[in-house]
């Protein structure tokens, strides 16, 4: 960056964001290793995972208790074993995803710090950052569509009616909650389009020049 | 006032009609339709959501929940066991409005209204301001100045809105037996109890990335207005 203001400014919020990345990097590797050791253990209970997290105060961001466990579920149709590597394979693709967006948010800065901000890698970064977060979404569907079909098949559980307006119901609470997602996907993937035209007119301006 | 309004949904003076700019991106003119509907209907929900407030505090109709914090949300099926638990952000907030109850149990009609408009107002203005520059980008040049205040007021807003929202909610949204509490664990507490907003947290975190994030890329636009000047020279 040209002013020295500015470059302090980008200095510090890589420094802070390296050290975030950091500490979600340890925390994810925290669970996984929690995870592990539930597996490998047969005398604990492998919900004790996410309890232990809830008691660390790091909550993740999907319904995961509300799917698995004796009460769970999948436990109705499937074994520990296939329950324990869905749970897993689900906590895994979340963590990922988070991960690729904070690398990809890294690079970025990176890129911002250097004299030409404006290039085709962060453009297309932010848009991928925006596809990600625009999937999240359909993580949540498959997750609550399962559930509700489990409570309405349970009939101590849950609505006790089944008619057209809980279909509706549902529906319309996955457009309201899909929302954030979307608004957030649509933001990233915005701004990925500005950098691409920022790119253009660096072209432009270097032909002319 | 009424002006400030009326520029927040000006169009651009040269503003050459949607299919001339859908031929050119189509794709951001899908994400602007988007972005409208999604305004349209966080906006109607707020309205919706306001009536509520208004005549559960008036207790024109009765309260269905009532736990410590005697949140009222629309339609209470819509929000059930698995709804807290995906992180909605400040986004999520105009679907939470709340009731403010005294130790006795008497409802605050402006306490519970000026706590919800608190928690909302984040969620639209970042909206609006979204739309503002999504529109320069499709039908004009994206980098003006008036875009490095837009994305500074959006980077803000994902800065602060946390705070703000555990504030307003330790302030308005409690009951009055646990207002008498106010003190820093108690607040730790309560954003902890809040669901995502707490500062243990660490997908809420994520947040103040964004915002940093947001305000390095409005820095990064003031280097493309040098650029535009630069080429305008030229040309």
């Amino acid at each position: 960056m040209k002013t020295n203001n500015s470059k302090r400014i980008l200095l510090l919020s890589l420094s802070f964001f390296n050290i975030m990345f950091g500490i979600f990097i340890g925390i994810a590797g925290l669970s996984i290793f929690f995870l592990v050791y539930d597996l490998a253990s047969p005398g604990y209970y492998y919900r004790g995972f996410f309890m232990i997290l809830s008691r660390l105060g790091i909550q993740l961001t999907s319904p995961i208790h509300d799917y698995y466990g004796d009460y769970g579920i999948f436990a109705s149709f499937t074994s520990k074993y296939v329950t324990t590597f869905l749970a897993f394979f689900y906590s895994s693709i979340f963590l990922t995803a988070i991960l690729y967006v904070l690398n990809q948010i890294r690079s970025i800065l990176k890129i911002s710090y250097s004299d030409t901000p404006f290039t085709m890698k962060a453009s297309m970064s932010l848009k991928k950052i925006g596809t990600v977060i625009l999937f999240v979404p359909m993580f949540f569907l498959i997750l609550w569509f399962a559930l509700y079909i489990n409570m309405v098949s349970k009939s101590n559980f849950g609505p006790s009616f089944w008619n057209h307006w809980s279909w509706a119901i549902f529906f319309l609470k996955i457009a309201l909650y899909c929302l954030y997602y979307a608004i957030l996907g649509i933001f990233f993937f915005a701004l990925g389009e500005v950098f691409n035209r920022g790119h253009q007119l660096k072209q432009e301006n270097d032909l002319t020049v | 006032m009424k002006e400030y309004i009326k520029s927040l949904f000006k169009k651009h003076e040269n503003f050459k009609g949607w299919n001339f700019y859908f031929d050119k991106h189509p794709v951001m003119v899908l994400f602007y339709s988007l972005l409208t509907i999604a305004f349209v209907l966080v906006v109607s929900f707020t309205a919706l959501n306001l009536i509520m407030v208004i005549l559960v505090s008036s207790k024109m109709i009765v309260q269905p929940v009532s736990n410590n914090l005697s949140f009222y949300y629309l339609g209470n099926f819509l929000v059930n066991a698995s709804a807290n638990s995906m992180y909605l952000g400040f986004l999520g907030e105009f679907l939470k409005p709340a009731i403010y109850t005294d130790i006795f149990g008497n409802h605050s009609f402006i306490m519970s209204l000026v706590g919800y408009i608190i928690r909302t107002m984040p969620t639209i203005f970042f909206l609006i301001y979204f739309r503002q520059i999504l529109f320069s980008a499709i039908t004009n040049n994206p980098f003006e100045k008036k875009n490095i205040t837009r994305l500074r007021i959006v980077g803000l807003i994902f800065l602060l809105t946390p705070f703000i929202i555990v504030l307003s909610v330790s302030i308005f949204d409690l009951t009055g037996f646990s207002r008498n509490l106010i003190s820093f664990s108690n607040l730790m507490k309560m954003s902890v109890s809040y669901g995502f907003y707490n500062f243990y947290n660490i997908v809420g975190n994520i947040h103040f990335l964004f915002g940093a994030f947001i305000l390095v890329v409005a820095e990064v636009f003031k280097l493309g207005i040098n650029l535009k000047e630069e080429n305008d020279l030229t040309v």
